[in-house]
């Protein structure tokens, strides 16, 4: 090994300095002829005998000086670089199959390092703490239901008290509040609503960071008699406070209960999750209930700890399970709970475990993803390579082995693959970029841990994939083609050879033509339905409209209670009565609504039509109850359709009756009637919700049960109607509840309302997420565009191996009989008549590939439920999709044709 | 009818610079190149050329150290010595070829009696 590494870095330094070595062989050698020649004119020789003599010793000088200059350098270094410089010049002189290949490579090689990137970030277990890889969850684990039990505060400060072998023993929960500037009656910034980590003094302790200014959350602050405290986070400081150095000593109101602000955490800081402010987490700490995991709200606690000196894992886990769990009160004879104590690395608690094949499985996948793409690839590499066969010939012809020319052509692709590589990792970067910022935008913060930065695992599976992609694309067409022996080669140097494109070769680009006519429609489809509604926008002034979640107050936490704050569960219709009579006081608010979901962005729901009852007399053959197609499903109150200016068109609006509950009126919209229904008369009939699909979640017991639709409202969405059933439902029906208010002139000015009267009306009334419905649809079509243009550039590249697949295949056709046109043209044939032969029998490979994908893509049509993955139907995409790939083989022969036109005859018996 | 000389055995050439660089001590690569003449004789055939990859090879294993000189004729040349894992090489090498002639002998002897 030692004499592996001393000659190893002696041919480095002699490659790092070649100049040295080879001057010194060439003194040497001179010293060596000049002795040589003195030995033998002492011999009696002439002067020029001596050296003629002295020479031919001595052996080929310039041999000499190059085996020297291979025997101390990189020589394979050397003759990389000249294939990679090689390289580089086909990729430009062969600039079409460099763009077609290039681009294809890209998608698949991007895919991989999105995919490992996300991993990476999600997988990853490092904690970015000091020490962090001894910082721990301890979490009670229910086999059976496969999910962790939350932590009570009993059993928390039972392990608290009791555990030995970890320190800095706390815990948390998330909470939210509504977050208001200015203490008792001071004004301040309008109230919004902030996940609070409500949490043990000795995070702080365990994470190691000290505050940025002032403290953080002191033991004695978790007293209940304690002055309420508020440690910010940098973040929050900044954007709630500007950055005020003066924000110490600052008074907040959570809730309604006002929290002095004791600290600013340093930038960055986001323990225990990715939290920006911090309380203390308080005994017992939502109320009396407090003790028994699962039965009182806000048992759901979190527990972390760090490992003690010298302490593993699994001797903290044996010693947690000797403390074990308290048994559940009013549970039978007291038994503790099936729960196995685990003490696990603190990610896993939050992301669980990614197991260690799933890096595995996800770089089969890719890799299995790149063949496709790759044997198109290799199908045009070889054509080109059988086009090559000539020059290639002559390098043999010139010494070089077969290896030398596999590992040129080999160099050739792997310069492509590595340019491909290199814009798949930049274009994975802005996917990254893109998450975080929509992440960012939907208000959800990103762990701290999280790292969405390039990860060394990233790059070297992209190079991985560069290497393959080479291999398969570069190295298999390459010994293929030098397969055939260089005799056929060096017969091409003579032109008595006509190379062909060999029979599987051919099939796969036929196979290719098959699959772009199988894949186009679905994807216009696929890109239309992601793109339409952002570019032809709502079609109703969705600017006007302002939706919020409302969630009464999460009931009680001890300050809530101490503060007169309404008791735990409130349920928000209690509230939504006063709330709507208090806004319709107010006059930017035109008109109000409460409904579950934000009109637009339902869920889905698979329905089944009884089509028994269908005004359609039903054909013998005909199934009872039909396959199911998806529409969006909403529950909305009495005042929706007014509110959002849907007239029903056809039958009745919704009646006081509809809302008494288990009732089963439904009004769906227009888009339902012509995508669902398929026309017709739909009052009357009648659908449900297959009970496998567990129905929409609203509808919770109504699955099963059959809806008759009794009238039909107009599209939302003018441009881009999605089937929609609205159901009635009263607010108390309501389990999560989004409100929608129209503004009369200034949105602005109407969410500042409804963010006072809520304010007024009850401290903890939680209004999150109001935003504009123009604002919720942009954000998503900004999404969409991201998903769209991954599409789009996916079809493009298969669109254009096909199109390069074919064109190969067809100027290899005409090309091979060309000698044959030549003689048919000499013996008086017509030019055109000869042409349409020879693209007849182009075209039949073609027309096979296209009969098969047009056969494929029918199918795909039938079974994939595009809708549903947000395609939209466009009528005749697939004649037309098919019409393009036609005009696409034409243009493919458009070149060849050409060249065809233009064949001698003379020259072309000449060369025969 | 004069025998032709025989080419160098592959390997032998590295053998033959260490033994001789033993015997005469620090010399140049003429020095070596005359000398594996001279006891090879009529016999043995060496591209004189070959002698110097040969000394790179073995500088870079170790086994030889070169330093620049005057020769005895005040040329500039550049000397090469024997080191010490170099010695201990030609140990090792010359009871491999011992080894190996010898059964090549034993192989090549008549069988008694035939």
């Amino acid at each position: 090994m030692t004499m592996f590494l001393r000659v190893a870095v002696a041919r480095i330094r002699g490659f790092l300095r070649p100049d040295g070595p080879a001057r010194e062989l060439d003194e040497e050698l001179a010293a060596h002829l000049e002795m040589a020649i003195d030995d033998k004119i002492r011999q009696g020789l002439s002067p020029e005998e001596a050296r003629r003599r002295a020479r031919v010793e001595l052996g080929n000088l310039e041999l000499l000086r190059e085996e020297g200059r291979a025997a101390w350098g990189l020589p394979w270094i050397g003759s990389s670089w000249l294939d990679v410089r090689l390289g580089f010049r086909m990729l430009r002189k062969s600039w079409g199959l460099s763009l077609v290949a290039g681009l294809a490579l890209t998608v698949v090689i991007g895919l991989a390092a999105v995919a490992f990137d996300v991993l990476g970030a999600v997988g990853g277990t490092e904690l970015p703490l000091a020490e962090g890889d001894r910082v721990v969850a301890l979490v009670a684990w229910d086999a059976q239901a496969g999910e962790g039990v939350p932590t009570s505060w009993r059993d928390f400060e039972r392990w608290r008290e009791t555990l030995r072998s970890i320190e800095d023993v706390g815990a948390f929960r998330t909470v939210e509040r509504n977050l208001r500037s200015g203490g008792h009656g001071a004004p301040g910034a309008p109230a919004e609503v902030v996940p609070v980590a409500e949490i043990t003094a000795s995070a702080f302790a365990l994470a190691r960071v000290s505050a940025a200014l002032g403290r953080p959350l002191l033991p004695e602050d978790e007293a209940p008699a304690a002055e309420p405290v508020l440690v910010l986070g940098h973040e929050a400081w900044q954007r709630r406070f500007g950055g005020d150095p003066g924000v110490l000593g600052r008074e907040v109101r959570l809730d309604g209960v006002v929290h002095t602000v004791v600290g600013v955490m340093p930038e960055g800081f986001g323990f225990p999750v990715s939290h920006r402010y911090w309380i203390a987490l308080r005994d017992a700490p939502t109320g009396a209930a407090a003790g028994v995991a699962g039965t009182a709200a806000g048992a759901d606690l979190v527990a972390f700890a760090r490992l003690g000196p010298g302490v593993t894992m699994a001797t903290a886990e044996a010693e947690l399970r000797r403390v074990g769990l308290l048994p559940t009160a009013g549970s039978d004879e007291g038994r503790p709970r099936p729960a196995e104590l685990r003490v696990v690395p603190y990610v896993t608690a939050f992301t669980g475990t990614v197991p260690g094949w799933a890096a595995g499985v996800i770089l089969l996948l890719v890799t299995l993803l790149l063949i496709p793409p790759c044997v198109n690839v290799a199908a045009l590499v070889y054509a080109r390579t059988v086009n090559r066969q000539g020059e290639l010939a002559a390098r043999y012809v010139l010494g070089a082995s077969r290896f030398n020319i596999v590992a040129q052509l080999f160099v050739e692709l792997l310069v492509l693959a590595a340019g491909a590589a290199a814009v798949a990792l930049v274009a994975s970067r802005v996917v990254a970029w893109q998450i975080l910022e929509d992440l960012r935008r939907r208000g959800d913060a990103v762990p701290f841990w999280m790292d969405f930065g390039l990860s060394a695992r990233t790059v070297l599976v992209v190079a991985g994939l560069a290497v393959v992609a080479a291999t398969i694309a570069g190295v298999v067409p390459a010994l293929q083609a030098t397969g055939r022996g260089m005799q056929a080669g060096l017969r091409t140097l003579s032109g008595r050879f006509q190379p062909r494109l060999g029979r599987v070769w051919t099939s796969l680009v036929v196979l290719q033509v098959a699959f772009s006519f199988a894949l186009l429609p679905t994807a216009v489809e696929m890109t239309w339905g992601t793109l339409r509604s952002g570019l032809l926008g709502p079609g109703f002034p969705a600017g006007e409209y302002l939706t919020a979640r409302l969630e009464a107050g999460a009931g009680g936490t001890a300050e809530a209670v101490g503060a007169g704050g309404d008791d735990a569960g409130t349920p928000v219709a209690t509230r939504w009565g006063e709330l709507a009579r208090a806004l319709a006081a107010e006059p930017e608010v035109a008109a109000l609504t409460l409904l579950a979901d934000v009109p637009g962005d339902e869920p889905w729901a698979r329905v089944e039509i009884d089509e028994d009852r269908s005004h359609r007399p039903a054909s013998a053959g005909e199934i009872t109850v039909g396959t199911g197609r998806l529409a969006r499903v909403n529950h909305v109150d009495p005042t929706f359709f007014d509110a959002f200016e849907l007239p029903v068109l056809t039958g009745r609006p919704f009646e006081a009756g509809d809302f008494a509950g288990g009732g089963t009126a439904v009004i769906v919209n227009r888009s339902f009637v012509r995508e669902v229904l398929g026309g017709g008369d739909p009052l009357g009939r009648r659908f449900r919700y297959p009970a496998r699909d567990h129905g929409p979640a609203a509808a919770g017991a109504g699955a099963e049960r059959w809806y008759e639709i009794v009238g039909v409202a107009a599209d939302l969405r003018r441009h881009a109607g999605v089937q929609t059933v609205y159901h009635p439902a009263p607010p108390q029906a309501l389990a999560a509840v989004s409100l929608a208010l129209r503004a009369r002139s200034d949105p602005a000015a109407a969410a500042a309302a409804l963010r006072e009267v809520a304010w007024a009306l009850d401290p903890a009334l939680r209004l999150s997420r109001v935003e504009s419905l123009d604002a919720i649809y942009r954000q998503k079509a900004a999404g969409d565009y991201l998903g769209a243009s991954g599409l789009v550039a996916a079809t493009l590249s298969v669109l254009l191996l096909s199109a390069a697949g074919l064109y190969a295949l067809l100027s290899f056709t005409v090309d091979r009989q060309r000698r044959e046109i030549g003689i048919r043209l000499a013996l008086g044939a017509r030019p055109a008549r000869l042409l349409a032969s020879v693209f007849v029998r182009s075209l039949g490979q073609v027309g096979a590939g296209a009969l098969g994908g047009v056969l494929i893509a029918l199918l795909i049509g039938l079974w994939l439920p595009v809708q549903a993955m947000g395609g939209w139907e466009v009528p005749g995409v697939l004649p037309v999709a098919s019409a393009f790939m036609v005009a696409i083989a034409l243009l493919a022969l458009a070149g060849p044709a050409r060249r065809g036109l233009r064949v001698q005859p003379i020259d072309e018996l000449r060369e025969g | 009818m004069t025998q032709k000389p025989s080419a160098i055995l592959q390997g032998t050439l590295d053998l033959m610079v260490l033994k001789t660089l033993e015997q005469l001590g620090r010399l140049h690569g003429y020095g070596i190149a005359r000398r594996i003449e001279q006891v090879g004789q009529q016999d043995l055939v060496v591209n004189q050329g070959t002698v110097y990859l040969c000394l790179v090879r073995l500088v870079q294993k170790g086994w030889i150290s070169a330093e620049w000189g005057r020769s005895e004729n005040n040329r500039r040349a550049k000397f090469y010595s024997l080191t010490a894992a170099g010695r201990r090489q030609l140990r090792a090498e010359t009871e491999h070829w011992e080894r190996v002639s010898g059964v090549i002998e034993r192989l090549l002897q008549p069988v008694a009696g035939s």
